[in-house]
């Protein structure tokens, strides 16, 4: 075993300080998916940044309409008017964040300020999406405090709100005369509206009313200006939420492909500088020497898939079954390997090696969806697909990312990864030679 | 005296090209035997028989008794082949490291066997450096290191001065002698009459895979060398004598008129190739 992985450990090291294969193993396939991903995406920037957000309004009162528009107005939202359904649809399949539902009665609690339940919304979002909710909910209560604000400089709106709740004060004040200071104060807030409104030439036209039985029912509610109560809607996305989750997986592959040639390619100059002959001559069986090479790229395919996937959540690429990664891993790097270990026996020489070896490469990215979507080929290019690890691999790795396999549907795709590798591998060891000669 | 390597009647084939015509001999302990012979003579293959890289079509090979073809029949062998089979992006240190391992070496006993050899190839101050930064004298030495590096019983040496400048030629001739006088078989392959002259106890000539002659390097001389040759100049005149008896030939061609100069060669291991195979060594 510590053969194994001295023979590894080298070839990890060579490969590391191989910039040239470096940047291609590592650098080209985040480049592929960053540029793809950037020039196929819609909305470009502005999509990644802006929180898409529908509104839904089930008060229909100028008050919720306006809290709706002065919403849409913010700008680190996309935000959309929908129905109910619509709403929760959205969010459902991931295409909104949250949706903010405004309930019935939004119109007539705004009005009350000092009396009466907050007006109330309802933020339904997705449980994996937590950060943006979190976000939403303090735009929430700072459009909330908007809406105070606003109040407040409308007096003569607000003076008959003042009056009722001092009227409703009044008979507790007699009994409780802790309740002074704030009949008191309440007196006081009268007259600075009253002072307020006659400056702003308002009082006039402020009409002086009986406080409404109504509103005299329940204590102050102090200044909570909104109450958001939120309901989580877990997420059942079908298709991809943005290009970047189609450009990864073609991306990786150009890494694994880059992982299979490079690797393949060391065997035969390992072969033709005599280091391979070296190996032989040590007490060491083949499988010792094949099986280090293999668990060296085993080991950059898993660590290649793993860069990417970690580099993709900064571009929500994320897995709606994380799970399923735990086969799709092992499997593409198994079929990679065994792909590595048919590239080290296509030629005699290096460059006939490295000639048909990307040809062969090439030829099944180009097949297997590496150079084009899958979903953008012609009915006879997918079937040709079949034949190639690309679009197994790039289809494993969708399945779990955003098409909603499950492990029924993953793990034959997963069975055809191994068997290929499998396949290609055996056609290596029988295949391999130890010198050129 | 141990017997390190056993070949008996060796034949191989590439496709239908003879490479090796029943070719026979034996490595003892404590012995550097020269395998003395142009390129294409057999000798890569040879070696490349010994470490079992390749199945004879007829014959045997033993390393200790043992079939090559067998890890622990190869782990008494140590191979510097032609090709410097090095990691270039590797430092030399890392490389020693990394063929000591695979060679079972582990912890302190690897480290101290790295110090060493690259002590004794004179490596110690570049050890941290790629080898690809690394001449070709320095490449050679590091090469043969690496096949010293487990102390095994047998080295197998194939052209391991090929391109060297003589400073490190000298440096590679030490480190073979030590090995002799550490009880290690050397087979020493090459095609510089000099080396196998100055280094080997016995020397196997070889030629289209055939062994031609095999003994030490005076009985070489005494059974295929052929007589010394006397040269000597007298004005513009060139005499070429051949004798066995230099001295006597000398005084008579005095005796026939004043010599300029003269010079005598003694019979080497090029004329015993020559008349061997009639031709020169290295055509």
């Amino acid at each position: 075993m510590g053969t194994l992985f001295a023979i590894a450990g080298k070839d990890l090291r060579l490969l590391l300080r191989d910039r040239a294969g470096l940047f291609f193993t590592f650098g080209f396939p985040f480049l592929y998916a960053l540029f793809f991903g950037a020039i196929f995406s819609p909305d470009g920037d502005e999509a990644n940044r802006r929180i898409p957000l529908r509104l839904v309004d089930l008060d229909g009162s100028p008050a919720a309409a306006a809290f709706l528009d002065s919403l849409a107005a913010r700008p680190g939202l996309d935000a959309r008017r929908d129905s109910l359904a619509g709403a929760e649809s959205a969010v459902r399949r991931g295409r909104a964040t949250a949706a903010l539902i405004l309930q019935p009665g939004f119109g007539r609690k705004s009005e009350r300020l000092f009396s009466g339940d907050p007006p109330e919304v309802e933020l339904l979002c997705d449980p994996a999406r937590r950060a943006e909710a979190g976000l939403l909910q303090g735009l929430l209560m700072e459009q909330g405090f908007r809406r105070l604000e606003t109040r407040f400089q409308q007096p003569g709106r607000l003076l008959p709100e003042v009056r009722a709740w001092r009227d409703s004060l009044a008979p507790h004040a007699a009994l409780d005369p802790s309740l002074g200071p704030l009949t008191r104060w309440t007196g006081e807030l009268e007259r600075f509206l009253i002072h307020q409104a006659r400056v702003d030439s308002l009082a006039a036209a402020a009409p002086v009313t009986q406080a409404d039985p109504t509103r005299t029912g329940g204590l102050p509610a102090g200044f909570e200006p909104l109450r958001v109560r939120t309901r989580e809607l877990a997420a059942q996305r079908v298709g991809p939420q943005s290009y970047f989750e189609i450009s990864f997986p073609q991306g990786l592959i150009w890494g694994l492909i880059s992982v299979a040639a490079s690797f393949g390619l060391s065997l035969v100059v390992e072969r033709k500088e005599g280091t391979l002959r070296r190996l032989r001559a040590a007490p060491l069986r083949r499988r010792q020497i094949l099986g280090g090479k293999a668990l060296a790229c085993g080991l950059a395919v898993l660590g290649l898939m793993v860069a990417m996937l970690i580099f993709g959540l900064f571009f929500g690429v994320r897995a709606e079954r994380p799970e399923l990664l735990l086969a799709v891993l092992p499997a593409t790097a198994l079929a990679f390997t065994g792909l590595m270990l048919l590239v080290s026996v296509l030629g005699k020489t290096e460059r006939a090696a490295a000639g048909i070896g990307w040809s062969l490469l090439m030829l099944l990215a180009m097949i297997g969806g590496g150079m084009v979507p899958l979903f953008y080929m012609p009915e006879w290019m997918r079937v040709l697909g079949h034949a190639s690890p690309v679009k197994w691999a790039i289809l494993a790795f969708e399945g779990a990312l955003w098409r909603g396999f499950g492990w029924a549907e993953l793990l034959p795709i997963c069975g055809i990864l191994t068997a290929f590798g499998a396949g290609c591998a055996l056609i290596g060891l029988k295949a391999f030679r130890w010198s050129e000669t | 005296m141990d017997e390190l390597l056993t070949v008996e009647d060796l034949h191989f084939f590439y496709g239908e090209r003879r490479a090796l015509d029943g070719l026979s001999l034996t490595l003892q302990a404590g012995e550097v035997l020269g395998l003395l012979g142009p390129n294409g003579a057999g000798k890569s293959t040879l070696i490349a028989l010994l470490t079992g890289l390749l199945r004879p079509a007829a014959g045997r090979v033993a390393v200790k008794g043992e079939d090559p073809r067998t890890a622990a029949a190869r782990a008494g062998l140590g191979l510097a082949p032609q090709e410097l089979a090095l990691y270039d992006d590797l430092s030399a240190r890392e490389n020693l490291r990394f063929f000591g391992r695979i060679q079972g070496l582990r912890g302190p006993r690897l480290e101290q066997r790295v110090r060493t050899v690259l002590e004794e190839s004179g490596l110690t101050e570049r050890a941290a450096d790629r080898v690809a930064g690394f001449s070709g004298g320095m490449k050679r030495r590091l090469n043969l290191a690496v096949a010293l590096l487990h102390e095994p019983a047998v080295l197998l040496l194939d052209e391991p001065t090929a391109g060297v400048d003589p400073q490190s030629r000298l440096a590679l001739y030490e480190l073979v002698e030590r090995q002799r006088a550490l009880g290690r078989g050397v087979l020493y392959a090459t095609h510089y009459m000099e080396e196998a002259q100055r280094l080997c106890d016995r020397v196997a000539i070889v030629d289209h895979g055939r062994l031609l002659a095999l003994d030490t390097v005076p009985a070489l001389l005494a059974v295929h060398g052929g007589p010394a040759l006397l040269v000597a100049e007298r004005g513009a005149e060139t005499l070429r004598v051949e004798t066995r008896a230099p001295l006597e030939d000398l005084a008579r061609l005095q005796a026939a008129g004043p010599l300029d100069s003269f010079t005598l060669r003694q019979p080497d291991l090029e004329q015993v190739f020559l008349r061997l195979t009639g031709r020169q060594l290295r055509d």
